[in-house]
């Protein structure tokens, strides 16, 4: 024996959506969709920021390698600022692409350092700081960067000798 | 008893109408999804493989004496395994021995695949495949004679050669695109060089609705990086000392 739904029972069961279910089924995609959106876009922005830093610590490192190669004596001359769309790399070309658009600061203090645990020795040497910064939207400068090292003076320099 | 009628002609064109700007907008928005996606990739690509080639080659260059060779697309380091003094007999002619077996020469170099694309590589010498009594080369200005070596090794099948960094193009500058990655160096001279530049590039083509690249740039990422020698130990006959 079998059991077959009534005339009524089969009203019920096809009834159409109503307008309200299908607007609020509009807006959950909706929203879904934006926040999906919002989301790729926030990756991708995080992701453009990673390469930046990952780039300007190029930068940083390249003008350390100038100022590591350069004689001691004339170390102090390479302090300056170079503008955005300025920078060189070590060997005087012009940086590429996304490192062109960043600008870099160097600084040079004579700045002699005690050893710790060797009373009485200080070496002398430049603490060398490299800043590389880019532009937001507003043109205000955004640190992306910062190399610090100490540049001690050699003692096949402090005889007048390339070390 | 419910009332069965069938669909309009105008109810069926606002239902197509509305399902096909519904799939139209649908599909816009999985298309720029999935381009994203792919741009990701590359620039997640080139976080990585930037980090990576800045820290292998700073490692090697914190450990070189020299730069015995200078060319474009290849570049040999020199890592030493003992003092200068001790790198021979100790007498003036045999003061410049370079022992093949003892991981002293290290090869950097950038060669095209199959597909177009350029990898860096490393390459050192498998001392295990270098027969006894014929591991000793002696050092030379001549830049020549390095590349000699590495074509003599190479052949022989003495090199273990891996890859550092896969999927590169070259560097575009100004607008120019180069014809391959490439080294520069901070003065020609092997004895007074201490810089190294690497330059390259990532690059993505973009593809058409069939997947297949059309040759024209999606993404470039121009990449230059800069090391140095920070220990150098200048062999005397540059004149130097060491």
């Amino acid at each position: 024996m079998s059991i077959r739904p009534t005339p009524s029972c089969m009203t019920a069961l096809r009834r159409a959506f109503t307008l309200v279910e299908c607007l609020v089924a509009l807006v959950i995609v909706a929203m879904a969709a934006a926040a999906a959106s919002t989301a790729i876009g926030s990756g991708i922005a995080a992701q453009e920021d990673a390469l930046r830093i990952t780039l300007a610590a190029a930068c940083a490192e390249s003008r350390m390698t100038e100022v590591l190669t350069t004689e001691y004596g004339v170390v102090p001359n390479l302090a300056g600022h170079e503008q955005p769309g300025a920078l060189m790399a070590s060997d005087g070309t012009a940086m590429p692409g996304l490192m062109a658009e960043m600008g870099r600061r160097t600084t040079v203090e004579a700045q002699p350092q005690a050893i710790p645990g060797f009373a009485g020795l200080v070496l002398t040497g430049w603490q060398v700081t490299v800043t590389v910064y880019d532009l937001d939207e507003d043109g205000d400068e955004r640190e992306l960067a910062v190399l610090r090292r100490f540049r001690p003076e050699t003692w096949e320099e402090t005889q007048g000798a390339t070390p | 008893m419910m009332r069965r009628r069938a669909f309009t002609l105008l109810e069926l064109m606002v239902a197509t109408v509305t399902v096909t700007m519904v799939a139209g907008a649908v599909a816009g928005f999985l298309g720029t999804f999935h381009r994203a996606l792919r741009l990701q990739d590359v620039r997640a690509a080139a976080i990585v493989r930037t980090a990576a080639v800045q820290a292998h080659v700073s490692r090697l260059m914190l450990e070189s004496r020299m730069l015995l060779e200078q060319g474009q697309q290849r570049t040999l380091l020199w890592l030493p395994s003992e003092m200068l003094e001790d790198s021979g007999s100790g007498a003036e002619a045999a003061f410049d021995l370079v022992n093949l077996t003892a991981d002293e020469l290290h090869w950097l170099l950038f060669e095209q695949e199959a597909d177009g694309t350029w990898s860096l590589k490393e390459a050192v010498v498998n001392a295990a495949a270098i027969p006894a009594g014929q591991g000793d080369r002696y050092f030379s200005v001549d830049a020549a004679y390095w590349s000699g070596v590495f074509e003599e090794l190479r052949a022989a099948g003495q090199l273990t050669i891996f890859p550092i960094a896969e999927g590169l193009a070259p560097m575009a500058r100004d607008g120019v695109v180069a014809a391959a990655p490439r080294f520069t160096y901070g003065t020609a001279s092997i004895c007074s060089n201490r810089a190294l530049g690497i330059e390259f590039a990532f690059m993505r083509e973009a593809l058409d609705d069939a997947g297949e690249p059309t040759g024209e740039e999606e993404l470039r990422l121009d990449v230059r990086l800069d090391e140095h020698l920070p220990f150098p130990d200048i062999h005397p006959i540059c004149g130097g000392g060491s």
